[in-house]
């Protein structure tokens, strides 16, 4: 279970496995994975396409890959990669990263040392490996919430007004 | 069906609540006389959650509903506000 300060700890991968299995129906909503073009890469993966939409009502697409390597006492690795090498690599892949502004529930870091990528939210991973502070109302809570809380803030985030384009 | 149930069924209509935590979903008749902070408790009774401090009511296109806590499902209608009665139930995230 998430605490203040604690380090977080990984999952056993099968227990890991089996509660991203119980949950991606629920979050998927009656979908196919195929249907909505997510991808399962490996057991402990997905790749979520998603895109932010600009004042012009222009889309442009992202990738997320969540990884689950702590689930589900702790919120998924999230990270945007590259949506050809699945990978981010920083400064060569900045464009691949939206920028956010205008909200205290979300920020993301092009590089913040030693981590790299931060997609600075209370329903990430990276927000507890770097220690961010934390109000206990916004602890991540397993009994109540799932990855579908990390996608929907990301999501959320990448609409008008936050939503401010690329990064580069 | 009783005349009783059909004049209750008439005052009715269908509702439908995601819980952005977990995606969850339920849909249930309600009251056209219920305040859309009434429904919106229901919608916790039934998702088997509770209201936290700094829970958003939002129509499923994202936009806030909260200034419309007091109106009922009625005025809503006729306000032309989330005409089709689907709701999402944000929490708040920190992070900045």
């Amino acid at each position: 279970m998430a605490q203040i300060g604690a380090d977080p700890l990984p999952n056993t991968p099968a227990q890991a496995r089996a509660a991203l299995d119980k949950h991606l129906p629920m979050v998927l909503r009656g979908r196919i994975m195929e249907e909505v073009g997510w991808e399962r890469p490996d057991l402990l993966t997905l790749l979520i396409p998603v895109f932010g939409m600009n004042e012009i009502g222009k889309a442009d697409d992202y990738l997320l890959r969540l990884h689950f390597g702590y689930y589900p006492e702790w919120p998924p690795s999230a990270q945007f990669v590259n949506p050809e090498t699945k990978r981010y690599v920083f400064p060569d892949d900045m464009r691949w990263l939206p920028r956010i502004e205008g909200t205290n529930e979300i920020s993301i870091h092009t590089n913040y040392p030693p981590i790299g990528q931060l997609i600075c939210c209370s329903v990430t991973l990276e927000f507890y490996q770097i220690k961010h502070g934390v109000e206990a109302r916004h602890l991540w809570d397993p009994t109540r919430q799932n990855f579908a809380a990390t996608l929907n803030a990301i999501e959320r985030a990448l609409r008008l007004p936050y939503y401010k384009g690329r990064q580069a | 069906m009783s005349e009783q149930l059909e004049q209750n069924h008439g005052k009715q209509v269908t509702v439908q609540f995601i819980y952005l935590n977990t995606n969850e979903e339920t849909e249930f008749h309600a009251n056209r006389e219920d305040t859309l902070a009434q429904v919106w408790k229901q919608a916790y009774d039934r998702l088997g959650e509770v209201h936290r401090e700094k829970d958003e009511l939002e129509c499923r296109n994202g936009e806030s509903l909260m200034s419309y806590l007091n109106l009922t499902l009625v005025e809503l209608h006729e306000r032309h506000i989330c005409p089709e009665r689907k709701f999402q139930i944000k929490s708040e995230t920190g992070g900045a």
